[in-house]
């Protein structure tokens, strides 16, 4: 602190503030002591005045950057832009200060996005002439009827930071001091950055639409996504990656693939070219070649390079080189990324199958494989045989695992009423399905119309096989004593 | 008798008179006065001037009081739950008012208040202050005892407090300071299991830490700092007035006490006061305003950082922990044992009883670097050394794996997009 100015030896400094009241004298009886009135720190009251000064100016420092978040000035400019556009009694229902968007249901996300993006739901704001940040969202007739704000708010689709409220943070700007933030905006810069010819809709956002979307087939506005699970179809990557404990043994498991951490990419290990067949380190670096290719240094760009050439980044790799092109490895590279473990609400779980613009399933979609199917397949073995014990047995399983919580023998509960179950479908089919409802759900047409029909899928209940056959067994004997 | 008069009379009944009319009055606003009748009515000019003792057992006071300030009002916004703390703090950045400033307050503070008290505790040992001198009613090396535990309860303070927001940062920090404390032979998983409040940190952990960082942790503060400001009452002063009695009775040594005479505790002592809380008070609001405390991603304890760092406070016992690891084909040493215990226990042991052991002469209680204690300084300051050192090494040079890197030359960690 600034101590300079005041000497330790009060000898040399006495005579400089002589007390201000000489004629008050009860120091005078005992000599030792100094005159209440004289000041030993002459400078300590300047001190005080100089650092409250000091103080004053940081708290009005502090109280500038309080009172004018970056967000404000876009607030001010709206309020113009609806005052020019709309007149002032519209402008006057623009509401001020940080607004959000809550959505309790799904997880308490919360979307801070239309602090500054006012015009998001404003019809007549989607012209050219109005500036990008203000515009209308497109399309609200449409995707936005489906998935209405209120519901999904911004970031579940665009990513980004819902709970920022400056620019920066909430679009995970990673240029200069690093956001700590994990899911950048998906929009046209980052879509740009890696190179995509169509940045300008936005593709990346595919992403977000197959974390929810991952079990349809296809789905319409995401071509991206739709290339890259024909692809999966026509390569067979089934054969070396597990989805779902459904796969092969020989690749690692891509069901979270998406979930994987950043940490795990080891980008500062060698880069590998192929000549003559064979990997030779290129005396470069994963994280060097993503710089001389000008991509950002990301598990998207390892993704990318390793679609491109599995051994160029683990050369001890069996997988083979596909030859994609430039589209076909963006958009794997997508898939991989949208593989996520989310924690998805019953309700915003989508409905499995194809899903048209339309609401309805055109006809020969319907028809052809599910509704036939759904009712009666295996209404032949009408004569039941049961053992007594296990199907007691069975009984007391279903009750233990819970299977009550969803299913009734006789009325419909958020499950199917399961009295003649064992009539309708094989047993083969009825052990599959307890055992592994996940997979039968992704692979079995007559489980995904069951799905759509109840809209929660069934859940994996760690059932052994053994327990299965009991449980059939009850099931079977269920069935026999329908009235 | 005017509105002015009346009020600066009401107020000098309820706190001080800012300028006594005579000694009388200068002593009645002392002892009259419930928060400074801990003070004696004079106090010698050295025991208040700035080079004696910094000033920093005052400025340690004052950051508590700051600390406890914004930390009640940070008390109604925070909810200790593993689902809503995250969550609470990324509000009090982006949306509570004044959110930000009072969290930066609250962290700076917390790091200052970690620093002002060891450094406190290092103005003391260089100036022979736990020293009794030719006092015979001074009993100082208790005073310094409780100086440890509250340096101790300081560390615990910052380390609860630490994982309070429930991000990465705080989630692995506090992991490795349990694996620390796991690290201890026969106790370790007993220990850690009481810190964790189960086998590994979660709900009970934050709930325990939490309840330890706003009750009983600033309770056991205040009650052993006031028992700190009582006992300089009973060891009659600061250590630095035993070189005015010394000067009375050994004229042969000739002390020169020209800067040590007396002077009134109101209004010289309480100004002084009243500056330094200022001081401080304007020093961390600098920071708040300008620095803002780190948050990283939510928790997750399937992704571990790399490397996870404890806080800086601890990291020179994380360094020595991996540094005394030692395993080779014939011996292992466990670093647990000697990095985590061994060494900072005797250390700390050392310091405590160091006070009791000291048998410099008298002259050296109370000034700075006497000859009779140049040994012991060094000593002291190479295990200050120690520690700090450490603590640089291991915060600016061991990246990922715990390995040595330049501080620039650190690997990138890829994005995720």
């Amino acid at each position: 602190m600034e101590n300079k100015n005041v000497p330790n030896n009060p000898e040399e400094k006495k005579p400089q503030t002589p007390p201000k009241k000489p004629a008050a004298k009860p120091a005078a009886k005992r000599p030792k002591l100094p005159d209440v009135k004289d000041d030993p720190f002459p400078m300590d009251s300047w001190l005080i005045y100089g650092i409250a000064i000091i103080g004053a100016f940081i708290f009005g420092v502090a109280t500038y950057k309080e009172l004018n978040p970056e967000y404000k000035k876009y607030q001010v400019e709206f309020k113009k832009l609806i005052e020019k556009k709309f007149g002032p009694e519209a402008a006057a229902k623009v509401p001020m200060g940080v607004q959000q968007i809550w959505i309790e249901d799904l997880n308490n996300r919360v979307d801070r996005c239309i602090t500054c993006h006012m015009g998001y739901e404003w019809k007549g704001l989607e012209g050219e002439d109005v500036p990008e940040v203000f515009r209308t969202h497109p399309d609200l007739d449409g995707l936005i009827a489906k998935h209405p704000f209120k519901d999904y708010g911004c970031t579940t689709c665009h990513g980004g930071q819902g709970y920022a409220t400056n620019m920066k943070e909430a679009h995970v700007i990673q240029k200069g001091k690093k956001v700590r933030w994990l899911e950048p905006l998906l929009g046209k810069e980052k879509a740009k950055e890696y190179a995509f010819e169509d940045w300008q809709k936005m593709p990346l956002m595919e992403i977000n639409c197959n974390t929810c979307h991952r079990f349809n087939d296809s789905l319409p506005g995401t071509p991206y996504i739709n290339l890259a699970k024909k692809l999966w179809n026509e390569k067979g990557c089934i054969a070396c990656h597990k989805l779902f404990g459904e796969g092969g043994d020989i690749g690692p498991d891509l069901t979270y693939e998406g979930s994987k951490s950043h940490e795990m990419f080891d980008i500062h290990a060698p880069y590998y070219v192929i000549k003559d067949g064979k990997p030779v380190p290129s005396g470069r670096t994963i994280a060097e070649e993503m710089r001389r290719r000008g991509l950002p240094l990301s598990v998207f760009s390892w993704h990318l390079l390793h679609f491109e050439e599995p051994k160029s980044i683990t050369p001890t790799s069996t997988m083979p080189n596909f030859g994609f092109n430039e589209k076909e490895k963006r958009a794997l590279t997508m898939l991989m990324m949208s593989w996520k473990k989310v924690n998805l609400p019953a309700k915003y779980i989508p409905k499995a199958g194809p899903i048209s613009t339309s609401e309805k399933t055109s006809p020969e979609e319907g028809a052809a494989d599910t509704s036939a199917t759904v009712e009666d397949t295996t209404s032949q073995a009408k004569e039941l045989t049961y053992d007594e014990a296990l199907a007691k047995r069975g009984e007391e399983i279903f009750d233990k695992k819970g299977c009550t919580a969803c299913h009734d023998l006789d009325s419909r509960k958020v499950g199917p009423p399961l009295r003649d179950v064992a009539l309708k479908r094989d047993p083969e089919w009825l052990k599959h399905m307890i055992m592994k409802p996940d997979s039968m759900i992704l692979h079995d047409p007559i489980a995904q119309k069951l799905l759509e029909e109840y809209s929660v899928p069934m859940t994996n209940q760690n059932v052994s096989e053994e327990e299965a056959k009991a449980i059939i067994e009850f099931l079977k004997k269920a069935a026999s004593e329908k009235k | 008798m005017s509105l002015k008069e009346r009020l600066y009379k009401v107020w000098r009944a309820l706190v001080w008179t800012f300028d006594p009319a005579d000694r009388a009055e200068a002593g009645k606003a002392i002892t009259r006065n419930f928060w400074l009748h801990w003070f004696p009515p004079r106090m010698t000019k050295r025991s208040l001037s700035w080079s004696y003792s910094l000033w920093l057992g005052t400025i340690s006071w004052v950051l508590f009081v700051i600390l406890t300030v914004t930390g009640v009002v940070l008390m109604f916004l925070y909810i200790p739950s593993v689902e809503r703390a995250y969550w609470t703090i990324k509000d009090l950045e982006y949306s509570v008012s004044w959110g930000w400033f009072l969290r930066n307050m609250h962290r700076w503070g917390a790091h200052m208040m970690v620093a002002a008290v060891f450094l406190h505790m290092m103005r003391v040992f260089y100036t022979g202050a736990y020293k009794n001198g030719v006092s015979h009613a001074a009993r100082r090396e208790i005073n310094w005892t409780v100086g440890m535990i509250l340096l101790v309860l300081t560390l615990l303070l910052s380390y609860t407090g630490y994982l309070l927001p429930w991000d990465q940062l705080a989630y692995w920090a506090i992991t490795i300071g349990v694996k620390i404390a796991e690290s201890v032979p026969i106790l370790g998983p007993q220990i850690k299991f009481v810190m964790a409040g189960g086998t590994e940190l979660g709900q009970p952990t934050l709930i325990r830490f939490y309840a330890l960082h706003v009750m009983g942790l600033p309770l056991a503060v205040l009650i052993l700092f006031s028992y700190h400001m009582w006992r300089i009452r009973k060891d009659e002063g600061l250590a630095a007035v035993e070189q005015f009695r010394l000067a009375k009775k050994r004229k042969d040594l000739q002390i020169d006490t020209s800067g040590e005479e007396p002077v009134y505790s109101t209004p010289w002592a309480v100004r002084r006061i009243v500056l330094v809380s200022l001081a401080t008070l304007v020093w961390v609001m600098f920071l708040a305003t300008f620095l803002d405390s780190p948050l990283e991603e939510p928790a997750d304890p399937s992704w571990t950082p790399n490397p996870a760092k404890a806080p800086w406070y601890f990291l020179w016992l994380q360094e020595l922990l991996a540094i005394t690891t030692i395993r080779t084909p014939w011996f292992t040493i466990n670093g647990g044992f000697v990095g985590g215990v061994v060494i900072p226990g005797l250390m700390g042991l050392a310091a405590t009883i160091w006070a009791f052991l000291d048998k410099s002469p008298p002259e050296a209680t109370g000034v700075w670097f006497h000859k009779s204690r140049t040994v012991q300084n060094i000593v002291f300051t190479l295990g200050v050394i120690f520690i700090v050192g450490l603590i640089i090494f291991a915060m600016y040079f061991r990246g990922p794996n715990w390995k040595v890197y330049w501080p620039w030359a650190w690997p990138e960690i890829p994005e995720i997009i």
